[in-house]
């Protein structure tokens, strides 16, 4: 699928990534993004009938869902930028 | 030899252990050399020369006081750490602004594992960020230098291991190997670099980038050093739900080159193809005759697929990035930049914390992964990914191991290829097939160009097959030889 990567798809996408790019990074993003998705394209050569996807969740052995306690909250919640009684302070979501 | 920092780890943990050398003289050694060359080679981003040396005064009271060692086999063996690693004794930035204050909870498996086998960690080596990278320039924290020639590139992400190892900081070190990144940088710098089977090691602790590739791998300079530092790391963990059960067999090397008689060795014709220097080509035919001189079969073989490698990983890895990196968002570790409301928050904190390299790759991934473009490129990516596993399956059919350059140039200037991200991609080419298909691959040296830059031959084993392929890499080590430590100037 040949994709035209313009300026505004590249903000569109930073928008999903919940990055902020400045107005100097989207131009040269843009230019290299094209670059890489042109070489991707190649992968259009390949007859993939009949191939399945190579990572299944099934290949992944799971041990059983059990709670158990973690000791070291205090040092966990210590490497947040904002804490209060316990708990990750962030900015208001919500309105009102 | 009477320099501690020019023993590779198998002779150290021996001298320690028969009482010829002191853990604190070694680990002394190491801090003074780094103290001198690390300036200029720029391989640390954290020493612990403190915590060094308490480890090393504790290893030598107990053999003072009788103790022999027997289930440490890295008793008295300076090692570092990729700073991907986390560990609580140490900062873990993963050479990013995000997480440059970030200190972990915990060790990682892998680290918990060293200090048990009684290795003496030295401290944290700078990497590409978050290990995005083959060059160790795009660190939040400047580019690291080669050894062998500071106006070049170690090679990356796990630089900074590997110039350590080259230049006699340590004696070995751990790296993560996500698309290359511990063998070739272990091909730029004369060292060894070994990328087991993915799910062989446990990822516990390591700051995921691609968690399908991602695997712990260790850098020594000799075969048999990795394959110690192999033995300590592989095993079970309950805390990574896709590191396997299955017992690790370890590597017999008493067989020296005599291990290469009747070996079948493959050598894939599409890892020779245009790109790939003349030199490094050479030097990797000359290796191979020599293993059929001392009995190897020799296999030409095709690898159809090889060529699609770069465009498949270029999709999958930074579409498993850009997932796991969702996680720094300022809320519950790293960097965060206020904004007027939550959203605010994440895109400045996320836009001022990553580099270049990093946003690129998100960006890359995000859209691979959007509505509408899902299954034309991370579904594609995925099919291709099967087709290039095949090949190795189909290989391995009619051969034990497969012969390789592990970079297609030798250590290249710094600043080369910066401007470029796919030519520095296409410096991928020979370590992504391993890596897609999950198989145990090896990187040693294989000679020097003219210029007297290091080459890196590349064994490729199937899964699970890390005995044998150590034992081919110490024999072919037994044939050619090592390759001298660098001079720093």
């Amino acid at each position: 699928m040949a994709i035209d990567v313009t300026p505004e798809r590249v903000r569109a996408t930073a928008d999903l990534a919940r990055l902020d790019l400045g107005d100097d990074e989207v131009a040269p993003l843009a230019a290299q993004l094209q670059k890489i998705l042109d070489h991707v394209a190649s992968l259009e050569a390949l007859d993939l009938t009949g191939v399945a996807s190579a990572v299944s969740a099934a290949a992944c052995p799971l041990r059983d869902d059990v709670p158990a306690p973690w000791p070291h909250r205090d040092e966990a919640l210590a490497q947040a930028p904002r804490v209060e009684d316990g708990a990750f302070v962030v900015p208001q979501f919500v309105a009102g | 030899m009477n320099d501690p920092t020019a023993l590779d780890a198998t002779e150290a943990a021996r001298r320690f252990r028969a009482g010829e050398l002191r853990a604190v003289d070694a680990t002394r050694a190491c801090l003074d050399r780094l103290a001198r060359y690390d300036g200029a080679v720029r391989a640390f981003l954290h020493v612990d020369a403190d915590g060094a040396l308490a480890t090393a005064a504790a290893l030598d009271a107990r053999r003072d006081a009788g103790d022999v060692f027997d289930d440490e086999p890295l008793a008295g063996v300076v090692v570092a750490l990729k700073d991907n690693l986390s560990t609580r004794a140490a900062p873990t930035t993963c050479a990013s602004k995000m997480l440059a204050r970030y200190v972990a909870p915990y060790d990682a498996d892998c680290v918990t594992r060293l200090r048990a086998a009684g290795a003496v960690v030295l401290g944290k080596t700078n990497l590409d960020e978050f290990g995005m990278g083959s060059s160790t320039e795009n660190s939040a924290f400047g580019p690291t230098h080669n050894p062998w020639d500071l106006t070049r590139t170690p090679g990356g992400s796990s630089g900074g291991s590997a110039a350590a190892v080259a230049a006699g900081f340590c004696h070995a070190a751990l790296g993560t190997d996500t698309g290359g990144s511990v063998r070739q940088p272990a091909a730029l710098t004369g060292t060894v670099g070994l990328k087991p089977t993915w799910g062989r090691v446990s990822r516990y602790g390591l700051v995921a980038f691609a968690s399908s590739l991602d695997v712990v791998s260790p850098f020594g300079r000799s075969v048999a050093d990795a394959a110690v530092l192999y033995d300590v790391v592989a095993g079970p963990d309950p805390r990574d739900a896709t590191c396997v059960s299955r017992p690790v067999e370890r590597a017999d090397l008493s067989r020296g080159a005599d291990v290469l008689r009747g070996l079948r060795v493959g050598v894939p014709r599409e890892y020779f193809a245009e790109g790939v220097d003349p030199e490094v080509a050479a030097s990797v035919r000359a290796v191979v005759d020599r293993m059929a001189d001392a009995g190897a079969e020799v296999v030409e073989l095709s690898m159809p697929h090889t060529a699609h490698a770069v465009a498949a990983y270029y999709v999958l890895a930074p579409a498993e990035a850009s997932s796991n990196l969702a996680r720094f968002d300022g809320v519950r570790y790293g960097l965060r930049v206020e904004g007027r409301d939550l959203r605010a928050m994440y895109g400045a904190t996320r836009d001022a914390g990553f580099g270049p390299e990093v946003k690129r790759r998100i960006l890359l991934g995000t859209f691979a992964l959007s509505a509408g473009y899902a299954e034309a490129f991370y579904g594609r990516a995925q099919r291709a990914r099967t087709l290039i596993a095949r090949d190795f399956a189909r290989a391995f059919e009619a051969v034990d191991v497969l012969a390789t350059p592990t970079s297609p140039t030798a250590a290249f200037e710094l600043g080369a290829r910066t401007g470029d991200p796919l030519a520095m991609y296409l410096a991928d080419v020979c370590t992504l097939p391993p890596s897609l298909a999950g198989v145990p691959a090896l990187s040693l040296p294989s000679g020097r160009t003219r210029g007297g830059l290091p080459l890196g031959l590349q064994l490729v084993a199937p899964p699970f097959a890390e005995a044998r392929l150590l034992a081919v890499a110490h024999g072919v080590e037994q044939l050619i030889g090592r390759l001298p430590l660098p001079a720093l100037p």
